[in-house]
């Protein structure tokens, strides 16, 4: 006997990441899940965003990684409270994760929570966590075919940053080639250039999150 | 290596769609869009593992996967995307640039069951 069942597979993530979109709200807590591939720059980034805070404002930060706590670390010295999430293999994180490491992280608002995914362009595309905005961030070095070969992810941005443009001048990498990849799959992302090494385009950037946590009624 | 957690979720979707505790599922079919990066072979490996001991042991599992369609801004000539091959920027026709749709379908169609 065929049961006819079309539900979604991953529901019950779904779910989770829907309960904890309220919980974030409730904390005025705008949360944006920054994913890239390993060594793209994610820590860096997330570094230089908590510089550009403004202090009324609370800052956290949830690490994922597959194993150690170097990027909790970094960011623990730089007096920012952060949690970090061992999958211990795992590549992605999940909305289950982000709620644990939530009843750990204990912050509340108005400020913004950075959560590190673990570093891959493929497998956290599937799992919602309850983000207020997908950063995407790619960087100079991996070379400007990166939409077109991970579609999927790029597809979901509500931001793409390129970090490492002071690097533009040493390696075989266009501009115009990424941009044109990425509008094929997303036509609406806006698509910052950035150096984390010298500081370029950090602010646009800042400007970007303070507008799109207005826009999603985070009072920050 | 996703596929170990979506291969879990395909089975507890499965196994909450039993009709009863005494009947058993013979196969289940899901649905996959091309973005979805579900790899056949490995979500196969994985549920064939975590399938044993329940009711869905032994199943044949049946990954349908969907394209995505590439749609050209200029003239809406449209194409589809299976995931394989370069992802075409410009359209074959006009050469206006395509944006790409759809394909993001990830879900449990059915269960064959059996008493």
């Amino acid at each position: 006997m065929r049961v006819s069942v079309r539900k979604s597979i991953l529901s019950a993530n779904d779910e989770q990441a829907e309960r904890n979109k309220a919980r974030f709200k409730a904390s005025q807590l705008m949360v944006i899940n920054v994913m890239a591939s390993p060594g793209a720059g994610k820590t860096s980034l997330i570094m230089r965003l908590l510089e550009n805070i403004p202090s009324e404002l609370s800052r956290g930060v949830i690490e994922g990684d597959v194993a150690s706590s170097i990027d909790a670390d970094r960011i623990a010295a730089v007096g920012v409270p952060v949690t970090q999430i061992n999958t211990g293999g795992a590549c992605h994180l999940d909305a289950f994760m982000v709620d644990r490491a939530m009843d750990d992280l204990k912050l509340s608002g108005p400020g913004y929570l950075f959560i590190e995914n673990i570093g891959n362009l493929i497998c956290p595309t599937d799992f919602r966590l309850g983000e207020t905005a997908n950063m995407v961030v790619a960087s100079v070095p991996e070379g400007d075919d990166k939409p077109i070969k991970y579609p999927a992810i790029f597809a979901q941005a509500d931001i793409i940053i390129l970090n490492k443009i002071d690097l533009l001048p040493l390696i075989d990498f266009n501009l115009q080639a990424f941009s044109a990849a990425v509008r094929a799959v997303n036509e609406e992302a806006p698509i910052i250039n950035i150096s984390c090494t010298t500081g370029e385009g950090i602010d646009t950037a800042v400007r970007w999150l303070r507008e799109k946590s207005m826009g999603s009624g985070v009072y920050i | 290596m996703h596929e170990a957690a979506i291969a879990q979720a395909v089975l507890d979707t499965a196994l909450e769609a039993l009709p009863d505790k005494d009947s058993r599922i013979t196969a289940i079919t899901v649905v996959a869009g091309v973005l979805a990066g579900v790899e056949e072979e490995c979500l196969t490996a994985y549920f064939n593992e975590l399938c044993k001991c329940t009711a869905a042991e032994g199943a044949c599992l049946r990954l349908v996967i969907e394209p995505a369609h590439l749609i050209c801004k200029e003239c809406d000539k449209q194409t589809n995307y299976a995931g394989d091959g370069r992802l075409a920027l410009q359209c074959s026709a006009c050469g206006g640039f395509n944006r790409l749709e759809g394909g993001k379908a990830l879900y449990l169609d059915s269960v064959e069951v059996e008493s």
